[in-house]
């Protein structure tokens, strides 16, 4: 099953995309720490977009796509805001002391520690990333 | 979301209960501020009914422990489970803060 949730660039549409990786979760008999994972990564990346995409206070329509096979789960994130490469991001600093901690880049570091393999470019004024999660299936029997 | 407040020998303990997420974060650094500001120097949490943390929450504590580092307090986190205590791995933030197994054995280490 495709899963596709269109998403406006509201925090509160978080509660939407929490509902969709549940409901895609139960579908498909994902454990519970893949479905934690994609709740985080996923929530990281959306919020990402809201707060740093648009320059504007206008309507955006950020759209999230999920895929399930029996190895792995691929999706995709789109948003038409201003170009960014999450997997360019620099990874924060997590040996730094306590007072040279910065807040910002952890949310990015999180998504990026959940996927195996996650694939940005622009297209036609859009950002587009595709991630892919491998899956791990307990032997039964 | 939920937060259950209570005090033993003047340790603040916060219980927190749900989900810790880019909507229910704000509730939790308005928590912290006002145990902060009212003169907590030491806080214990109690994490052992978080079903979900993201970096919001994250970076709440991370300002929270550094405001009360300033008068030389810590932190504790308790009672973590496995799926929170990763997500404060990944983040690196497992040596920042104390942590312990139980909110009891945290509180030894204030007395």
């Amino acid at each position: 099953m495709i899963l596709k949730i269109i998403l406006e660039n509201n925090r509160h549409d978080l509660a939407k995309l929490q509902n969709a990786i549940d409901t895609f979760t139960e579908e498909h008999n994902l454990n519970v720490d893949i479905g934690f994972g994609l709740n985080l990564a996923l929530e990281e990346l959306f919020i990402n977009v809201i707060l740093h995409a648009y320059d504007d206070r206008l309507l955006h329509a950020i759209e999230i796509s999920l895929d399930y096979d029996a190895n792995k789960i691929t999706g995709q994130i789109t948003d038409d805001g201003r170009c960014f490469d999450p997997t360019l991001h620099p990874e924060p600093d997590l040996s730094a002391k306590l007072e040279e901690r910065k807040n910002g880049g952890l949310g990015i570091h999180l998504a990026r520690r959940f996927f195996d393999n996650w694939k940005y470019h622009r297209e036609k004024d859009k950002n587009i990333l595709n991630f892919e999660k491998r899956l791990i299936r307990e032997r039964s029997g | 979301m939920k937060i259950e407040q209570r005090q033993v020998n003047d340790i603040p303990i916060l219980a927190l209960h749900g989900r810790f997420d880019a909507m229910t974060s704000e509730h939790l650094e308005e928590r912290l501020k006002s145990v902060i500001d009212g003169g907590a120097r030491n806080i214990c949490l109690d994490l052992n009914a978080v079903e979900f943390i993201s970096s919001s929450a994250l970076r709440v504590l991370l300002t929270s422990l550094k405001e009360v580092k300033k008068n030389e307090g810590i932190i504790v986190l308790a009672a973590m489970p496995s799926h929170v205590r990763e997500v404060f791995d990944l983040a690196g933030f497992l040596e920042l803060f104390a942590v312990q197994e139980t909110c009891e054995e945290a509180l030894k280490i204030f007395e």
